[in-house]
């Protein structure tokens, strides 16, 4: 499905957005590299964003299928050449690095282009973690749901890689703080950091996090996605019970 | 670098200038030959406040980094500041929230699971969790209210001993503290003297404590008290500061012009200028107040320094005396202030506060010396009309009716009414409960006000309530050439006059 | 007959009894029998009145300032010698009159009713049939004293052209009339009786009334009924006299009586003299210039012109005012008592002025604009009324701007006592009851004195004339009578204006609300102050909680559906309020149906607590507290629930409120005992002082609406606190304290706002980390 307009994502949807003080000390331009669980995720985070990054380019490291793509691989809009010149020009690019997206929007294995060109170009990667824009928008669906479904927008520490470090150290970086993100969205912010501290993402962030070596296919995909598209509970105390 | 301040002296070509009067701006023209005292331009804010705080956190004044000094398994309290205005503009995060997220970061990574957070109010309100969350944002809200973020309880009956004063008294500090191993205070600064004691634990004292320390009946024990507690508080808890040091910032354009030099005035300043003039003689007084807000000061920031709190404190007075006044020759006969609403939302200044606010400037201004001479008079800028938060003033509104009405001495407020206030239970019940000041805060605002007024011969409030001027003891006056009229019997009638311009900016015990 | 001559000594050494001794005239009589007849001997015919004997009366009588000037003159001990010898005393009424001495020499009859429009059976049993007791008593006792009846001009009736000292001449049957007026009083009684009238007087007395209680309803619908009663009656009077010819009851009863006199006096071969004084008011010369005992006649219009309040005059500037000093109205009615009528041929003598000394109304404007203007009254502020100018427009637009007036202010009152209370609105209330107080008099003077001026008579006092010619010269000072002798631009000037402004300063001033001190309350034992709660300590009322704890429940998005609920049933509360303030409380309560008890608890324990403590007012809490350091029982009761009165529950010894029934822990929508208001309340209060040992009349109760009328009423010691508009007449009226306690106002827009923020703030915690309790994987991670 073709990802909504801004101004739909205006309307319907109310981010949850933390962090984005880190980025308006810092001169941009930036790489933004943001996990991909919906089609909701390039115009939420360009709307975030509006104001305080110039010109956000989102692209996806997904393979896109049919006339997109192909549109895409002639343009040859995906080129390292055409996105560091983007980059010199002052815009920011956002890449969406997950090899290929999960059916139920949990977080699969990063591509190392994204540390690659932060390498390259010496521009600031700034991790950014969508939460609950599965749940907001799932694939069949066209727009979000009218009851202002509750979504997050983490954005962690830039990362400014070295010149010449390892990519895929520059990755675990990148996906560590992603993880972060999605353990802040479950267990509150400091029990997040706590837990990355010891290393127990696993028992605070497990069912978000899942890891690329592939849980996948211990439970079954409805079930997945009956669990990914569980109703936000909600924190509001009810004082008429009946 | 910024631009000195100066000092301007009034001739028949200087334009009408700015005065605050509490939710109005007025243009007055002064008599020739009044002096104006202008603030040095705002030093600029720092623009990368993240690396300054990494960097002050990694480098600390005489101590190690903040890294190795939390361990795992410590026990850490974080205690911060309560001032009641926002600090930096309305978009950008607080100060306090930057500093204690790094903080914090810096924490989970050693390992600590036991940090409580305490706002270190004193004697003043508790902070609402709206508050709260507005000071320390909704990340670090969220993780720790309310089992572990909490404002301190000076009534609490667990406070703890940790020494005599001169006098016999003993310190009372709040338990959790002092049960600490490590306390990270975040100080906020914004201008000399205004710091208040070095010691943190002074916001941190039963309120016995204060009250046996801040009483006039007490020897000038005061402060000296606190001296053993500035690095150390008792046997376990060692004090690690962040000072941050802050400077008045227009929040928007739209007020910018407020502080600026009047001859500098562009077109634009002038129009808007006219229009906040014929606005505030339009609107009633409750719009007034938001219009207020819109013409508010907020604050940036100028420095971060960390590390022990006996070090890293002279090194803050030293910066913020950068921010001097340039001198001023000899003391004047009569001394002008314009006194504004603090930015709260619909606020305004109850008389006490105001008054209190308006006579801490003699002192505690921008200046290093009193503006003023011993026995000149000092005129005021504020409507002073008696009117009291419902919710976090209720001992203000019985301390001005029955209190300050039988009498305004200092030694005899503290001999027959500070007891009963301090004992009543209903008071005690909204400051443990609610959200309402101590019912000691108005009598120590009182009392810092004590030094001034003994300082003074005359104080004049210009545009006062008739009744609540009277009842605190000073003069009210419709304009400021009736107020000078009023003052000519002390002062004569060619005084020397010096107006100090813009807001004034000792503001911690305001609301 | 001949005058006296050589020695001039009226009434030596007679027996004079004299009625109505009490009264204005009679006063003046006495006086004047007392001091200058020293050789006569008084009976008095004085009726008791309540407790006190008709000797206690006399007693008191000559303590009044019209003896001062005798008593001063001759000491102490000579009045007192002369009351004991001279004066005799007769108790009795005037329809039922014991034996009267039988040596009389004289009888001066001037008792009468007091006012013009009495009920008819009131004014005709007074006048008509007092006079037929006392003649009828007099020959019983067989003896011939003449008989001097005091009468009045306006028996004349209401006609054109001079009327001479004669007989009346009209066919008027006074035993006809007398038993039709005392049946009156019987019919109307009955008629007031029916369903209909009460009908109309309960309903009357119920929008007055209604949220106080049945009982007060039922209390003023009975004062309804006897005011009907009353007003019918008046009514029945002033019609059949208008019908009759005279311009009111008064004067045809007085003609009546006039008549009684002829047939049961004259009639019987006695001697009888009628005096016919016209308007009677203050004296000229005797006992001191200026000497009158309350306003007469003519003076509230003199009054209400110096205070402002007469615009204009009804009536026509060249029509005749006739005044006569009461001190000339005394010699004259003397002398006649000393120049008997001959047996068959009673005479007539008119005292009045207007014959050949008018006194027009533009005399009087002239004299009244001066004077006030020279003296001007002050007014209840700081400055002086000033007295308008009179263009005498005529009756008819006098009239028409009254009417006027009266409606305008009619709807005035109307529409403020709907109208919530506040200051502003307790000003205006008071404007308008001042206006309406103005007004009711007005119509009232218009009413009365039309009949005054639109009269175009003149009274001949010709024959009063002659007589005063029969007196010695050197006796003129002390003894005469002219009308001519009258300057009247000094009389009013420096007589009588002088004379009434000072009654009326000594009547009306209002002594200027002092500011009360704050006196610590006193320190009595079992003393309970019983507080109501909304409108009083707190600022606020039930609808406003409700909505608080709605709005604070929902979803923002579903706040407009909420308020609109809220907002379209309001009308039907407020009539329902109006009408019963307990009916509305169940009917509004029913809407907590299904709230979960310990969430609404800790609803309002985190935020509503807090608006709630800002409601409250600081003088409030500053008396409560005060009550309490006087040792003083501390109550709160309300008709709210209970769990709203949690923040203040610290400040008293007792919170009374309602409770709801609940069943599992959520409320049911009803009320588990009937709510406590009005006259509930009163019981109530009853109740629990009987049981406490608590002394009501040394106790406090603070309240603020009408309906709270019934359970204040109950202490000894009521304060109304910022009333409602008809709280404060009942507490005017009453005089009870009436406080007004200010709250720190703020929008309710400010307080929604926080409300929410407070609530958003104290719920939307994401899920706390727990640190101490993870099971901590740190002991077996690595590290």
């Amino acid at each position: 499905m073709a990802a909504p307009s801004r101004q739909a994502v205006r309307l319907l949807v109310n981010p949850v957005v933390r962090g984005r003080e880190y980025l308006t000390e810092l001169p941009g331009p930036f790489i933004f590299v943001a996990n991909h669980p919906s089609e909701l995720d390039a115009p939420l985070v360009s709307q975030v964003l509006q104001g305080v990054v110039r010109r956000v380019v989102s692209v996806s490291a997904a393979p896109e299928t049919g006339l997109r793509a192909a549109a895409v691989k002639s343009l040859g809009l995906r080129t390292t050449r055409t996105l560091t010149s983007m980059l010199a020009h002052g815009g920011s690019l956002l890449l969406f690095a997950e090899n290929y997206r999960a059916d139920d929007g949990t977080l699969t294995e990063f591509n190392l282009g994204a540390a690659r060109l932060g390498i390259q170009t010496g521009v600031q990667i700034v991790p950014v973690t969508l939460v609950g824009t599965y749940r907001a928008l799932p694939p069949w669906r066209r727009l979000p749901e009218t009851s202002r479904p509750k979504v997050s927008v983490i954005f962690g520490r830039p990362i400014q890689a070295a010149p010449g470090s390892e990519p895929s150290a520059v990755n675990d970086q990148i996906v560590k703080a992603i993880t972060l993100g999605l353990a802040e969205a479950e267990a509150g912010w400091y029990g997040a950091l706590r837990a990355e501290a010891e290393g127990t993402f696993a028992a605070v962030a497990g069912s978000s996090a899942g890891s690329s070596t592939g849980d996948v296919g211990d439970s079954a995909r409805w079930q997945r996605i009956w669990k990914a598209t569980a109703p936000d509970k909600s924190t509001r105390r009810t004082v008429w019970v009946k | 670098m910024s631009r000195p301040g100066f000092v301007l002296s009034v001739d028949a070509q200087t334009p009408p200038l700015v005065v605050f009067q509490g939710e109005k701006v007025l243009l007055e023209r002064l008599p020739s030959g009044a002096s104006v005292l202008y603030p040095p331009d705002a030093l600029p804010g720092i623009h990368q406040l993240d690396a300054e705080v990494a960097h002050a956190l990694a480098n600390p004044v005489d101590s190690e980094p903040l890294a190795a000094l939390l361990q795992r398994g410590s026990r850490v309290t974080v205690v911060f500041d309560d001032l009641s205005q926002p600090i930096t503009s309305r978009t950008a995060p607080d100060v306090r929230q930057r500093v204690i997220e790094h903080v914090l970061e810096l924490a989970a990574a050693a390992g600590v699971d036991d940090v409580e957070l305490i706002a270190a109010t004193g004697l003043r309100r508790r902070l609402t969790p709206y508050d709260l969350q507005r000071v320390l944002g909704e990340r670090v809200f969220a993780s720790f209210f309310p089992d572990q973020l909490h404002s301190h309880d000076a009534e609490d009956g667990n406070l703890v001993e940790v020494g005599k004063a001169a006098d016999g008294t003993p310190i009372e500090i709040n338990a959790r503290v002092v049960s600490s191993d490590l306390v990270i205070s975040v100080r906020l600064a914004t201008a000399v003297g205004n710091e208040g004691a070095p010691a943190v634990a002074t916001k941190l004292a039963s309120a016995r404590t204060a009250r046996a320390l801040t009483s006039p009946l007490a020897a000038a024990a005061g402060a000296s008290a606190f001296e053993s507690l500035v690095d150390t508080i008792g046997d376990k808890a060692t004090v690690f500061t962040i000072d941050v040091t802050l400077t008045p910032e227009p929040t928007g354009p739209a007020t910018a012009f407020l502080s600026k030099r009047e001859r500098e005035w562009s077109i634009t300043d002038r129009v808007l200028s006219a229009g906040i003039q014929a606005a505030t003689k339009v609107l009633p007084s409750r719009a007034r107040l938001g219009l207020s807000q819109v013409s508010g000061v907020g604050f940036g920031v100028t420095s971060v320094l960390a590390g022990k709190p006996s070090s890293v404190h002279p090194l803050t007075e030293a910066f913020l005396a950068q921010q001097q006044v340039g001198v001023v020759d000899s003391p004047a006969d009569v001394a002008l202030f314009g006194i504004p609403n603090p930015n709260g939302v619909g606020t305004a200044l109850n008389p006490v506060t105001a008054a209190s606010l308006g006579l801490g400037q003699i002192f505690n201004g921008q200046a290093a010396k009193p503006v003023v001479r011993a026995g000149g008079t000092a005129i005021f800028y504020h409507p002073l009309t008696p009117w009291f938060h419902p919710l976090y003033h209720p001992a203000y509104v019985d301390f001005f009716a029955e209190a300050l009405s039988a009498t305004t001495d200092p030694a005899v407020l503290a001999a027959d009414f500070e007891g009963r206030f301090a004992a009543d239970s209903w008071y005690r019940h909204l400051y443990q409960t609610s959200y309402a000041h101590h019912a000691l805060h108005p009598f120590h605002a009182w009392y810092s006000a004590a030094p001034a007024i003994e300082h003074l011969g005359e104080i004049i409030f210009v545009g006062g309530n008739l009744e609540s001027t009277r009842r605190m003891g000073f003069k009210a006056a419709t304009t400021l050439n009736d107020a000078l009229e009023m003052a000519s019997d002390s002062v004569g009638l060619s005084p020397s006059i010096t107006y100090v311009h813009g807001a004034p900016v000792s503001i911690s015990e305001v609301s | 007959m001949s005058p006296r001559t050589a020695e001039f000594a009226p009434l030596e050494g007679q027996h004079i009894m004299l009625t109505g001794a009490t009264g204005f005239v009679g006063q003046a009589i006495l006086e004047k029998l007392l001091a200058d007849y020293p050789t006569t001997r008084v009976t008095l015919l004085i009726r008791p009145k309540g407790s006190l004997t008709g000797q206690a009366r006399l007693t008191s009588l000559l303590r009044k300032p019209v003896f001062a000037t005798w008593r001063e003159r001759v000491g102490k001990e000579e009045v007192e010698r002369a009351a004991a010898e001279r004066i005799t005393v007769v108790e009795s009424t005037m329809g039922d009159v014991a034996s009267l001495p039988s040596d009389l020499d004289v009888l001066i009859h001037s008792a009468s009713t007091v006012s013009f429009d009495p009920p008819i059976d009131e004014a005709f049993k007074t006048n008509v049939g007092g006079a037929v007791g006392l003649y009828e008593a007099l020959l019983r006792t067989g003896s011939d004293p003449h008989v001097v009846h005091v009468s009045t001009a306006y028996v004349g009736g209401i006609r054109k052209g001079t009327t001479v000292e004669a007989s009346l001449k009209h066919s008027v049957n006074w035993r006809v009339e007398m038993d039709a007026a005392i049946a009156a009083r019987a019919q109307v009684e009955a008629s007031s009786r029916r369903p209909e009238i009460l009908r109309k007087v309960i309903a009357e007395a119920r929008t007055v009334s209604g949220k106080v209680g049945p009982q007060a309803v039922a209390a003023a619908a009975e004062e309804g009924r006897n005011a009907w009663v009353t007003a019918r009656l008046v009514d029945y009077g002033r019609v059949r006299a208008q019908s009759l010819g005279w311009a009111d009851v008064y004067a045809l009863t007085k003609s009546m009586s006039e008549r009684v006199a002829e047939e049961l006096w004259a009639g019987n071969g006695h001697r009888l003299s009628v005096v016919r004084p016209a308007i009677i008011e203050s004296a000229l010369r005797h006992p001191y210039p200026g000497w009158i005992d309350g306003f007469k006649v003519a003076d509230p219009l003199i009054i209400a012109y110096g205070r402002g309040l007469l615009p204009e005059f009804p009536g026509l500037p060249d029509s005749i005012l006739d005044i006569i000093p009461v001190d000339i109205v005394v010699n004259a009615t003397l002398a006649v008592a000393a120049n008997p009528a001959p047996r068959d041929e009673p005479k007539y003598f008119h005292l009045s002025s207007g014959g050949r000394n008018p006194l027009t109304f533009r005399d009087i404007y002239e004299n009244v604009l001066t004077y006030f203007r020279a003296n001007p009254i002050p007014d209840d502020q700081r400055g002086h009324i000033r007295a308008p100018l009179w263009a005498f427009p005529g009756a008819r637009a006098i009239a028409r701007s009254l009417k006027f007036g009266e409606r305008s202010n009619k709807y005035a009152q109307r529409a403020l006592l709907r109208l919530p209370s506040g200051k502003t609105t307790r000003n205006w209330q008071r404007q308008v009851s001042a206006r309406q107080t103005d007004l009711e008099l007005l119509r009232a003077y218009s009413d009365l004195y039309q009949n005054y001026t639109q009269a175009e008579i003149i009274y001949d006092d010709s024959k009063t004339a002659a007589l005063n010619e029969t007196l010695p010269k050197s006796q003129l000072e002390k003894f005469g009578f002219d009308a001519t002798d009258i300057d009247w631009d000094h009389y009013l000037q420096q007589v009588h204006f002088p004379a009434i402004t000072t009654l009326m300063r000594t009547f009306s001033s209002r002594p200027r609300a002092k500011e009360q001190k704050e006196k610590p309350l006193p320190q009595v034992p079992n003393v309970v102050a019983v507080f109501d709660l909304e409108g009083t300590v707190l600022a606020t009322n039930i609808i406003e909680q409700y909505l608080w704890v709605r709005l604070a429940s929902v979803d923002k998005s579903k706040w407009p559906a909420e308020l609109a609920n809220l907002f379209g049933s309001l009308p039907r509360y407020i009539a329902t309020d109006r009408r019963d303030r307990g009916e509305f409380l169940r009917t509004f309560l029913r809407r907590y149906e299904g709230v979960d008890e310990a969430a609404l608890r800790s609803l309002i324990h985190d935020s509503i607590g807090d608006v709630l403590l800002q409601r409250i007012r600081p003088e409030a809490v500053r008396q409560i507290r005060k009550h309490r350091e006087a040792g003083h029982r501390t109550v709160l009761v309300t008709g709210a629930i209970n769990v709203f009165t949690e923040p203040f529950t610290s400040l008293f010894d007792e919170v009374v409120a309602s409770t709801m029934h609940s069943k599992d822990g959520v409320w049911t929508g009803y009320l588990s005992k009937p709510p406590l208001v009005d006259e509930a309340r009163a019981a109530w209060l009853r109740l629990y002082a009987e049981r406490e040992g608590l002394d009501l009349s040394k106790s406090y109760a603070y309240g603020d609406s009408h309906a709270d009328r019934a359970w204040l009423e109950l202490v000894g010691n009521p304060q109304a606190v910022n009333p409602d508009a008809a709280l404060f007449q009942h507490a005017t009226t009453k005089h009870w304290r009436i406080h007004q306690w200010n709250d720190q106002a703020r929008s309710r827009l400010n307080t929604i706002n926080e409300l929410v923020r407070g609530d958003m703030a104290s719920t939307t915690h994401a899920p706390a980390h727990t640190p101490l309790t993870l099971e901590s994987p740190k002991e077996t991670t690595h590290e």
